[in-house]
């Protein structure tokens, strides 16, 4: 459930990331256990800004190799009792959700685990990062680097090559996208991990016809086997620009801005015929999400370091729409690994 | 090394600024001392509040140098609840170096200034960011969780705990400095108090206050020495440890103190002891060795820590009773066994003291100092 560091030589854990072991200098060995066993149990009623709906349990848990740790949740647990994590059975509909700690490559490859997913290494694979601005990863309005970095690293652990994958994105400004993607360090992390990077606008366009909508889709999407978008989702009033808008960047520039304008409050069902559309490209197409921070409505930005994996763009917007807002929690969704209740905290009203 | 004076707020949700509180508790602890602020040669300050708040103030020292008229060397020592007790082993640490000569230790939070969600969650910034904080494991959470453990293995009760918040409890009533003072509460009122993080109840929590406290320490020969002092560290996650049922900064703190003293536990005559939650000074009557691991409740039942007990512990009342101010509470404890020391406490004064000992937490276990004072 949760990886530790451990050095061979001197038997010592850790739970931060660290490199090496600083007694023995010996590089650290992944490790984790199979089984979890509850040996304490909390119900806790002081509500924070972090935790603001009680009440809730605090379980300490007790792998077989013996590391132990806590873990929020909404359900009660008795000492003694096997802790299992909910995982997605084949074709559920939902999300899965489960938590950064310091390790992307970790938490991504325990949210394939949740949502039940494997994926074929002699397969290609397309991502597409979101790009809004040549903005600095702090700033929350492009694809984090260290996430798209873990994804990466969870890829190569994969067994997938270099040659395998390809990452692109396009510009929806007079700016170049080169210049978004390098302030955004996006660009450093595929040469770092010697990926090819190109512009979807410089592409050849398809034009689809899905409801009332006609959408100009980059052709080149139809050369992969997996697509997997990585959103940056920021809270705009009521609303979360996330998973769905992510879909935007295979779009040409002009067809986008024409959606935009014409369907200005209607973008939700835009989105929804744009996702339909994408299905007909016959990919296997996933949204995978992993911000360490997320853009407020005011304009800060906000602690998040969460990942969320679905195949449904509209689905893992109302999750993240929930996940920020906790009173407003009108729609029961589904969801895998953590519960919407156990993440969720009033993000506008909480610090960075 | 001895202590000159100290000095120390009333415990409260007074609206007075940190500076301030820190400033009176100064001022105080310069009176009993007989000194003036030109006579300090460098200030020791803990403090963790008031940067996320109203006030928004880092540059602490600074604004302390502009309250003070002075040019000394100031150095923030930031600790969480330890900060008090590091702040004077940082303090005694400097007397070593015979470079300085008298000390102003001093400690202040003004911590209480907005809805308990904001405090509990500005407190919380003392656990583990990822693996702690997000998780819900505020402290009465984690203290109630390893609490848990220790019932596993020792077999104890809530039933021993209510009688240590019940003993603080009482004596506060005591301590006009408490925020207690002449509020007596039953030991019916501790067992049904509402649970907050079970099996913890409100009163086995100890309560977040305003407050500041000081000490000034000096190489020049008081009536108090500074006989041994101890600081050791631990992982911040107290899971982690291989026994989560005792803190293990506390008895190495513990035995440097006791070597550096040249005493016998069994010399000491009184102790504050650091009860963030009762089940805190539980195990800290283990880690320090006044009981056997696993017989602390066992000598609670007996009333050996009463204010008329062999060792009687928290006779100010406690983080329980007295309150709280996180960074200030290390040097209460000073405040209190000092005044003991000079028999200067009034209707709680236990009889003819000689040797006391402060013991002070930061976190759940993460930074222990253990200091030991005597009567000369």
């Amino acid at each position: 459930m949760m990886v530790f560091y451990f050095c061979k030589k001197c038997k010592r854990k850790w739970w931060h990331p660290i490199e090496r072991c600083p007694y023995c200098f010996e590089k650290l060995s992944e490790e984790q256990s199979k089984d979890y066993k509850v040996i304490a149990s909390a119900k806790v009623f002081i509500p924070t800004l972090l935790h603001p709906e009680t009440p809730y349990y605090v379980i300490a848990l007790e792998g077989e190799k013996g590391e132990r740790f806590i873990f929020k949740s909404k359900k009660e647990k008795k000492v003694g009792q096997n802790f299992e994590i909910k995982k997605r059975k084949e074709k559920e509909r939902g999300v899965a959700i489960w938590r950064v700690r310091y390790n992307f490559k970790d938490a991504i490859k325990k949210s394939f685990e949740i949502y039940n997913l494997s994926l074929d290494p002699q397969k290609k694979v397309l991502i597409i990062v979101t790009l809004r601005a040549p903005s600095y990863p702090h700033l929350g309005e492009n694809t984090h680097p260290k996430f798209l970095e873990g994804f990466l690293e969870f890829l190569f652990e994969k067994g997938f090559k270099e040659s395998q994958i390809k990452i692109a994105s396009q510009s929806f400004s007079s700016l170049p996208v080169e210049l978004l993607a390098s302030r955004s360090q996006l660009l450093d992390v595929a040469f770092k991990n010697l990926v090819e990077t190109f512009d979807l606008s410089k592409e050849k366009f398809a034009k689809i016809k899905k409801e009332k909508y006609i959408f100009e889709i980059s052709q080149k999407i139809s050369e992969f086997d997996y697509i997997f978008f990585l959103p940056a989702p920021i809270l705009k009033k009521g609303e979360i620009e996330g998973a769905s808008f992510s879909q935007s960047f295979v779009l040409s520039q002009e067809n986008f801005y024409g959606l935009s304008y014409l369907f200005k409050k209607k973008m939700k069902e835009v989105f929804l015929a744009l996702f339909q559309a994408l299905l007909e490209f016959k990919k296997k197409i996933f949204f995978l999400c992993g911000q360490e921070r997320v853009k407020k409505s005011s304009g800060s930005v906000g602690y998040f370091n969460l990942i969320l994996l679905s195949e449904d763009p509209l689905l893992m917007d109302d999750t993240l729409f929930q996940i920020f807002n906790p009173q407003k929690r009108d729609k029961k969704i589904q969801t895998f690994g953590r519960e919407i209740d156990e993440v969720s905290f009033d993000f506008e009203r909480f610090g960075p | 090394m001895f202590v000159k004076g100290v000095g120390m707020t009333r415990f409260d949700f007074s609206q007075k600024y940190w500076w301030e509180l820190a400033y009176e508790a100064a001022m105080e602890a310069l009176e009993d001392a007989k000194m003036n602020i030109s006579q300090i040669d460098i200030i020791i300050f803990s403090s963790m509040s008031s940067t996320d708040g109203s006030e928004h103030q880092t540059h602490k020292v600074s604004l302390l140098a502009e309250i003070f008229k002075t040019n000394v060397p100031i150095i923030e020592v930031p600790a969480v609840c330890a900060g008090g007790g590091v702040a004077f082993w940082v303090g005694v640490n400097f007397l070593r170096t015979k470079r300085y000569r008298n000390i102003l230790v001093v400690g202040a939070e003004h911590l209480v200034e907005n809805v308990s969600e904001v405090v509990v969650d500005h407190i919380l910034s003392a656990s583990e960011r990822f693996l702690e904080q997000m998780e819900g494991a505020l402290f009465p959470v984690q203290n109630a969780l390893l609490w848990q453990r220790y019932q596993q293995k020792y077999g104890a009760t809530m039933d021993d705990l209510a009688l240590i918040s019940y003993k603080n409890h009482q004596n506060a009533v005591l301590n006009e400095k408490a925020y207690f003072y002449q509020r007596p509460v039953s030991l019916e009122q501790i067992k049904k108090s509402p649970v907050v993080a079970s099996p913890f109840r409100l009163f086995d929590c100890s309560l977040s206050v305003n407050g500041g406290a000081a000490a000034i320490i000096s190489r020049e020969r008081t009536d108090i020495k500074i006989l041994g002092t101890g600081f050791a560290t631990d992982t911040i996650l107290p899971f982690s440890r291989k026994d989560e049922t005792h803190f293990l900064a506390t008895k190495i703190a513990a035995k440097e103190a006791y070597r550096e003293a040249k005493i016998r536990l069994s010399d000491i005559d009184v102790a504050e002891i650091h009860d963030a939650f009762s089940s805190v000074e539980l195990f800290s009557y283990e880690d320090l060795g006044f009981a056997k691991e696993g017989e602390g409740a066992k000598l609670v039942r007996e009333g050996y820590f009463n204010l008329d007990g062999k060792v009687p512990v928290n006779p100010s009342g406690g983080l329980k009773a007295k309150g709280h101010p996180i960074s200030a509470t290390g040097l209460a404890q000073v405040y209190e066994i000092v005044n003991q020391l000079r028999k200067r406490c009034g209707k709680r004064q236990i009889k003819n003291p000689k040797i006391g000992l402060c013991h002070n937490i930061g976190g759940a276990g993460g930074s222990v100092t253990v200091l030991i004072f005597k009567k000369i």
